[in-house]
C-alpha cells in the first residue's frame, strides 16, 4: 500500500514537472517584445509594465489590441506617452507600442518565419521594406490620407512598383554633433567645415585636455553609419549611379576619393581617446553629454540620450568635412522609419486607424508626430509639420539649412542590395580594430556585396 | 540498489520516462528531423514564400564560406579552452570545498552562484568590469600597461573576455558535480592510501581523479555539448565582434536564419554543427568511460 502511494506520489510529480517545463516553452502571447536580450534597455523603456497595464485595460474595456512593434532607441517614453495620447481620444482601440530590445532584423525575421508579424511595425525603407513588400507581406497604403502629404523626397524608399506600402514617419540625418561649450572651452570660435580644420580643432580640444571624438565604436553599427556617411561624402554625386551598379553586381568599393574615407577613419582613431574599441554607444552617448568628449559622429538620435544624461548640454552640428572643399561637406539624411502595416494582421481597419493617428499632422495638435520630432534628438518632419520647440536648438538649425541648400547625400547600407548594412557593420569594424588594412576591407566589401545581386 | 529491486521496478521507471521523452520527441527530435534536417537541402528564404529544392547545395557551399570556416575554427578553440578551463577550475575549486573550512555551505553556494545568473546578465557584469572596473582598478594602482589594454579591441583579447565570463558562470555546476563524486568515494580507501603513504596530489592523481572517471565523464560531455552550442555570452559581450572575430557557429547560424532570411543555409549549417558535436562527445564518452573503475 505504501510502496504504491509512494510510485504514485512520484509519478505525479514527474508528470507536474513536466507539465511545467512545457508551460515554460509557451510563448507569451502577445508579447514578444518584454523577452528582452538586453534587460537593461528593456527597464529603461519599462515596456513591461506599459504591455501588462495597455492588456489589463484592454480587457476591461473590450478595446480591440493594436500593437506595433518598434526597434530599440531612447524614444520609449515618448513613444508611450504618444499612444497614450491615442488612447485617451477614443474608445474602441487600445494602441501598445512594443520595442524590441535586441537585433531588430533578426526580430523581424522571426516573426515572418512564425507568421507571426504585429499589426504594425518599424522597417527599415528602401531594400528591406522592398524585400517584405515584393513578397506581400505589406499592406497597400498608396490611398491613405498621408499619401498625398508627405513630401516626394520621402516616397522612394517606401514605394515599391509603383505602390507606397509604408508611411516614412521622418528623415534622420548624420554628422558631426559636437558640445559648444566644449568647442569654446578649447577656443575653437568657427565650427571646422573642411577636413584640415577639423585636424586643428582636434589639436585644440587635445591641448584642453578634452578628447575630440566620443568612442562608439564596440557598437558595429555605429561603425556602419560613420562609414555609410564619409563614403557618401567621398563619392559626392556619383552615388546614385554607383549604388545602382553595384546592385547589378557590376562595379566595386575602391572608387576614386575612397582614401579620403580612410584618411577620416584614422584621424577619428587618433582622436577617440585610449581604449575606443571597448566603448559602445551608451558610452559614448555618456562621454560626449559628460563633456569628456567634444564630438559624436552620428545620427540625430543620439542626442536624446545626450539632453538625458546633460539637460544642459548646448548641441551643434557640423556637415562631414569629407575633403578641405566647403562645398563637399553635407550632412547624410535617410528616410529613417518606414512604418508599415501587416495584411495578414487581425486587426487591418484599426491598424490604418493608427497609422492615420501617427501619420496626423494637424496644426497644433498633439500627436505622435509632434512629440516624436518636436524635442532634442527628433528627426526631421516627412511632411508639413509646424515644431516649436526644437526648432531653436542650433544643431537643428544648421541641419535645416543644409537639408534647405539640398547639401544632403543618401545613406548607401540602405540602399544596397538587403543584407548589405549587416556585412558593412561587421567588415568596417575591422577597421577600427586596427584588424584589416584598407585594400583589405575593401576586398571583403566588393566580395560580399557583389554576392548580394547574384 | 540491488538488480533485483532494479528489475523489479522497470516497469515503473519506463513509466516515469514517459513525460520527459514525449516532451524530448516534441521539442527536438521531431523539429529536427522533420524541421532542420529536409530544410537545409532547400533554397530557402523566409521572406519570399517558396523553396527550391537545392539537393546538397548549402552544404557544398559551406566549404566556400570564409565567415562559417572562422566561426568554426572559433568554436573550437573557444571549446577546448572554456571545457579545459572549466574543469580544471570545478574540480580545483570542489576539492578544496570538500576539506574542512570555514562556512562551507556559503561557501558552496558563492561559487555556485554564477551559475544561476543569465549567461546575458553574466556578460553585462564583466562588460562592466572589462570596461569600466579593471582600467580605472589598474590606473589607480598605476599600472598604466594593464590600464590600457583594449579589452574589446581585437578578436585575441575579446577571446579572453568570453573565456573569463564562461568559465566564470559554468564552473559552479561541474563543481557540484565534481564535489558529489569527491563525497561518495570511501573514506576507507583514502584513509588506506594514506597509510600506504598515497598523500597530497599523489593521493589525487592515483586515488580521487580514477573513481571520480564517471562525474569526469558527465561534465565532459556537459561541458563540451555547451561549449559548442555558445551563444548568449558571445552575443552580449562581443556581439560576434570585433569584425566577426568572436563569431560562433550558434551566433553564424542564428544571423543567417534571422539577418539574411537565408533558412536554408541555416539548416544545413545546425545539420554539420549537430554531427560535429555528436561526433565529438561520442568520442569522448567512450574514451572516458573506458577509464572508469567500479569501486
Amino acid at each position: 500500500m505504501y510502496k504504491k502511494i509512494r510510485q504514485g506520489t512520484a509519478f505525479f510529480l514527474s508528470a507536474v514537472i513536466a507539465a511545467g517545463l512545457f508551460g515554460c516553452g509557451q510563448p507569451s502571447s502577445g508579447q514578444p517584445g518584454v523577452q528582452s536580450s538586453q534587460p537593461g534597455q528593456a527597464k529603461e523603456a519599462g515596456q513591461p509594465a506599459q504591455t501588462n497595464k495597455a492588456e489589463e485595460e484592454s480587457k476591461s474595456t473590450d478595446k480591440v489590441n493594436v500593437t506595433m512593434a518598434v526597434w530599440s532607441s531612447s524614444s520609449a517614453a515618448i513613444q508611450e506617452e504618444a499612444a497614450k495620447v491615442f488612447n485617451d481620444s477614443q474608445d474602441q482601440i487600445n494602441f501598445t507600442v512594443e520595442m524590441q530590445s535586441g537585433d531588430y532584423a533578426q526580430y523581424l525575421g522571426a516573426k515572418t518565419v512564425a507568421n507571426d508579424l504585429p499589426d504594425l511595425f518599424y522597417i527599415n525603407p528602401y531594400s528591406e521594406l522592398w524585400q517584405y513588400a515584393k513578397n506581400g507581406y505589406l499592406l497597400d497604403l498608396s490611398d491613405q490620407p498621408f499619401a498625398s502629404k508627405i513630401y516626394d523626397s520621402t516616397k522612394e524608399g517606401v514605394t515599391y512598383d509603383g505602390k507606397i506600402y509604408g508611411y516614412p514617419s521622418s528623415v534622420e540625418y548624420w554628422g558631426l554633433f559636437y558640445n559648444i561649450d566644449a568647442f569654446e572651452k578649447a577656443g575653437i570660435t568657427e565650427p571646422p567645415v573642411t577636413f584640415s580644420q577639423l585636424q586643428e580643432a582636434c589639436e585644440k580640444l587635445k591641448a584642453a585636455g578634452i578628447t575630440p571624438f566620443a568612442a562608439t565604436y564596440k557598437d558595429s553599427w555605429t561603425c556602419e553609419q560613420v562609414f555609410c556617411a564619409l563614403y557618401a561624402g567621398a563619392m559626392q554625386d556619383r552615388l546614385p549611379g554607383w549604388v545602382a551598379d553595384m546592385n547589378a553586381g557590376k562595379s566595386t568599393f575602391s572608387q576614386e576619393g575612397v582614401d579620403k574615407v580612410f584618411r577620416f577613419i584614422d584621424l577619428m582613431k587618433e582622436n577617440s581617446g585610449t581604449n575606443y574599441m571597448d566603448s559602445d554607444a551608451t558610452a559614448g552617448y555618456n562621454s560626449f553629454a559628460g563633456g569628456d568628449a567634444a564630438m559624436i559622429f552620428l545620427g540625430n538620435f543620439a542626442l536624446r540620450s545626450a539632453r538625458k544624461v546633460n539637460p544642459d548640454i548646448r548641441l551643434g552640428m557640423l556637415p562631414v568635412p569629407i575633403s578641405d572643399n566647403p562645398e563637399e561637406s553635407k550632412i547624410m539624411c535617410n528616410t529613417g522609419v518606414g512604418i508599415v502595416v501587416n495584411p495578414n494582421g487581425k486587426h487591418v481597419e484599426e491598424a490604418l486607424k493608427v497609422l492615420e493617428y501617427v501619420s496626423d499632422n494637424t496644426e497644433g495638435a498633439r500627436n505622435w508626430t509632434t512629440i516624436m520630432l518636436d524635442a532634442v534628438g527628433g528627426a526631421m518632419p516627412s511632411m508639413p509639420v509646424k515644431l516649436e520647440n526644437v526648432v531653436n536648438e542650433p544643431y537643428y538649425q544648421t541641419a535645416s539649412q543644409y537639408i534647405a541648400e539640398g547639401k544632403t547625400m543618401g545613406k548607401i547600407s540602405n540602399q544596397l542590395n538587403s543584407g548589405g548594412m549587416e556585412i558593412i557593420k561587421n567588415v568596417i569594424q575591422g577597421y577600427f580594430a586596427d584588424m584589416s588594412s584598407q585594400e583589405e576591407i575593401l576586398g571583403q566589401l566588393d566580395e560580399q556585396i557583389l554576392k548580394l545581386a547574384e | 540498489m540491488s538488480s533485483s529491486l532494479h528489475k523489479k521496478n522497470t516497469r515503473f521507471y519506463l513509466i516515469l520516462l514517459i513525460p520527459a521523452v514525449c516532451l524530448y520527441c516534441l521539442a527536438l527530435i521531431g523539429p529536427l528531423f522533420m524541421g532542420t534536417v529536409p530544410s537545409a537541402f532547400y533554397d530557402w528564404n523566409i521572406i519570399k514564400a517558396k523553396r527550391n529544392f537545392i539537393g546538397l547545395g548549402n552544404f557544398m557551399e559551406l566549404f566556400r564560406d570564409k565567415q562559417f570556416l572562422t566561426s568554426l575554427v572559433f568554436t573550437l578553440k573557444l571549446g577546448i579552452v572554456t571545457v579545459t578551463l572549466n574543469n580544471i577550475a570545478a574540480f580545483t575549486i570542489s576539492y578544496f570545498l570538500n576539506e574542512r573550512i570555514f562556512a562551507k555551505g556559503l561557501t558552496r553556494s558563492m561559487f555556485f552562484m554564477p551559475n544561476t545568473i543569465g549567461g546575458i546578465m553574466v556578460s553585462f557584469i564583466w562588460c562592466f568590469l572589462f570596461t569600466n572596473v579593471f582600467p580605472k582598478m589598474f590606473a589607480a594602482a598605476g599600472m598604466e600597461s594593464l590600464a590600457q589594454i583594449s579589452w574589446f579591441g581585437s578578436g585575441s583579447m575579446a577571446f579572453i573576455t568570453i573565456v573569463v565570463a564562461a568559465v566564470w558562470t559554468g564552473s559552479g555546476f561541474l563543481m557540484v558535480l565534481y564535489l558529489a563524486g569527491l563525497q561518495n568515494i570511501s573514506t576507507d580507501i583514502l584513509e588506506a592510501g594514506e597509510i600506504d603513504g598515497c598523500t597530497g596530489l599523489k593521493k589525487v592523481v592515483m586515488i580521487q581523479l580514477p573513481l571520480l572517471m564517471p562525474t569526469i565523464t558527465i561534465n565532459l560531455f556537459v561541458s563540451i555539448a555547451g561549449a559548442f552550442k555558445s551563444f548568449d555570452i558571445p552575443y552580449a559581450m562581443t556581439g560576434g565582434g570585433p569584425a566577426g572575430a568572436t563569431n560562433t557557429i550558434a551566433l553564424n547560424i542564428y544571423r543567417d536564419a534571422f539577418s539574411t532570411y537565408n533558412m536554408g543555409y541555416a539548416c544545413a549549417k545546425s545539420v554539420i554543427l549537430f554531427v560535429i558535436v555528436m561526433i565529438i562527445t561520442c568520442g569522448q564518452l567512450r574514451l572516458t568511460r573506458t577509464k572508469e573503475v567500479q569501486m
